[in-house]
Parts: C-alpha cells; structure tokens; sequence
C-alpha cells in the first residue's frame, strides 16, 4: 500500500469515527508529513490504517454506531441482483436486449451490495468473529425480520408458479407485460434447487448470526471515557 | 528474547508519556527528531503509529501545543511544544518517576557483601 492509498483509507475512517473536520486534517497532515520525512512504509510505520486511527482517536470502536440500513440494502440488492441474474440466464424467446439488461443490472446490484457492506462494516482493532455479531435486541430483531422478509420474497417472486404446475414464468409476470421465460421441466427443477439453497442459506446465515451474537451488549464505556 | 521485548515494551508503555514530555523541555521538536531522541537514548525503535496517539494525547490534555512549520526543503512539520502545565506535569512526574525507580532498585539490587 503506497502513502496515497493508506491515507485515504485513514481518512475514510477518520470521517467514520464522525471527529472534526480540522482534527481530521491535521492527523493527516502528521501521517503524511512523517512520511515523506522518514521514508519509511505506512504500513511498518503505522500499522492498519483502521487500527491506527482507533489507536489516535482514542475512541472505543464498540461505541461507534453502526446503522442497520446498509445490511437491509445490501441484502436487499444481492437478492436483485440474483433475480435478475437467473432471469438473464434462463429467458429462452426474450431478446437479447432484455437479457443483456438482466445481466448488466445484476452486475451493478451485486457490486453495489458489496459496496455498501464493505463500506459500513465494524472497525475491528482485534476482532474476534464474536464481536462482528454482538448487536442490541432491536437489531437482533431487525435482522430475524430483514432475513424472514427476504426469504419470504424470494419464494414469492421466483417459486409459486412451479408450485401450480406452470413453468413459463415468475410470479411477477402475472402483473408484468413480459410474459416471463418459459422452462424446460429440468431448467425448472435446477431453478427451484437453486433458490431453495438461497432460502436455506439465508436462514443459515441468519442462525449463525444469531448464535454469535450476545443477548446483552458489552459494556462499551472503555477507560477513554 | 521475544519474552525480552515483550517486558520491555510493557515497561516502555508506562513511561513513554513522560519521555516524550522529557524530549520537549526546553525546545520545539517534530515527530521525526522526537522517535529518533528517543531511540538514540535506548529506548529502541518507536513507531509512527505509537507515537502519534501519545503526542495527540499529551496534546488532548493541554501539556503541548502543535505549530506546523515549513520544512527544510522537505514536508511542513508538525512541531510540538511543551506548556506551562506540561512543564509541571513533566517536574511532577519526573519526582514521582524517581521515588518509584528507587522502590524498585531497592528491592531487586544484590545485597552487598560483608
């Protein structure tokens, strides 16, 4: 990591850590200037620019809030982006524009999710996988919620028209112009499979995130404050 | 010797605020000339990343203040300056250090021979 890059990623979690503007400036500046005086590496010199800045700052970064909403919506564009995906993969009679268009936008949701998650996710000096999970029981409850309403949306868009014996489209072709693609009984099988180890994954997931979190959050008043 | 360093770095942790404090009587000084003073007394190689959240601290609590100057055709300097109050702070620490380096010597010291 050259000095631009590790003090972009120091001022990404500077403004993170929510301190002035003027104080983020001058931690900037000392990086910067030690620097170009030294020589020597960010990386030998500080450390992880994450560690460093929890390290300067003197925070407590259990204490830094992390909001909900960008897990919902990535989660919520992973979904688009794999609807759309199966759509441009299995659309036999539709165009190639709709297809090319399925695809594209599957693509940007699908890094448009990874963004956003990596871009929120907690700041760990140390980090046991444990403290990833530990969340409030609101949160706990956005989460069981989040995950429920996902999985339920999943099966409603993508399974019940295999459910009623049709095989010539989704759920939401019955509101949509597009009358949907139409499946060979083994596409749809492999479709069904596919989804249903999406379902399974998300309540997977959702127990394995449950599981690792506390039901009481730790005591977050360190020895800075 | 990992054990070794380990100690020593233990040990450092205590007293690196009162040495850094140490290196700016009586005159400004950067980040750079204040790791090196540092280093040149023994105390082995102190990092960026250590002694940045020190200075910020000591900063923090009043007992420095900061001024950038220009470089001498390098990068500005931060430059770091002892106060009133980091004058009395350093005096009372260093009063306080003594007595405890005294305790301990006297415990550990060989007893002497008859």
């Amino acid at each position: 990591m050259n000095n631009d890059a590790f003090l972009r990623r120091l001022e990404r979690t500077l403004r993170r850590i929510e301190i002035d503007q003027t104080e983020i400036v001058e931690m900037l500046g000392e990086v910067r200037s030690h620097l170009e005086e030294t020589g020597e590496t960010p990386l030998d010199a500080f450390g992880e620019p994450e560690q460093y800045a929890i390290q300067r700052t003197g925070v407590d970064p259990e204490t830094l809030h992390i909001p909900i909403w960008p897990r919902v919506a990535a989660i919520a564009l992973w979904w688009l982006a794999g609807s759309t995906a199966l759509t441009a993969v299995w659309s036999p009679g539709r165009s190639g524009a709709v297809v090319a268009w399925n695809a594209a936008l599957a693509v940007v949701a699908a890094a448009g999710g990874l963004w956003l998650w990596h871009r929120h996710r907690p700041l760990l000096p140390t980090g046991s996988r444990l403290r990833r999970f530990e969340m409030s029981t609101t949160r706990r409850a956005c989460v069981v919620v989040g995950l429920a309403a996902t999985t339920a949306a999943l099966g409603y868009t993508l399974i019940p028209y295999q459910a009623d014996g049709i095989d010539c489209g989704y759920a939401w072709a019955e509101v949509s112009s597009d009358p949907g693609p139409c499946l060979t009984a083994a596409q749809d099988r492999a479709r069904v499979a596919i989804i249903s180890a999406i379902g399974v994954a998300f309540v997977a997931a959702s127990a394995f995130t449950l599981a690792g979190s506390p039901r009481t959050p730790r005591v977050t008043n360190g020895p800075h404050h | 010797m990992t054990a070794q360093m380990d100690r020593r770095s233990q040990w450092l942790k205590g007293v690196l605020e009162l040495c850094v404090l140490g290196t700016l009587r009586g005159e400004a000084r950067y980040g750079y000339q204040i790791a090196q003073m540092l280093g040149d007394a023994g105390l082995g190689d102190i990092k960026g990343g250590t002694l940045y959240p020190v200075l910020g601290r000591l900063e923090a609590a009043g007992l420095v203040l900061t001024d950038w100057r220009p470089g001498e055709s390098g990068p500005n300097r931060k430059y770091y300056l002892l106060t009133e109050q980091g004058a009395e702070v350093l005096d009372a620490l260093r009063k306080q250090w003594q007595q405890f380096t005294l305790a301990v010597a006297s415990l550990i010291e060989e007893p002497t021979k008859l």
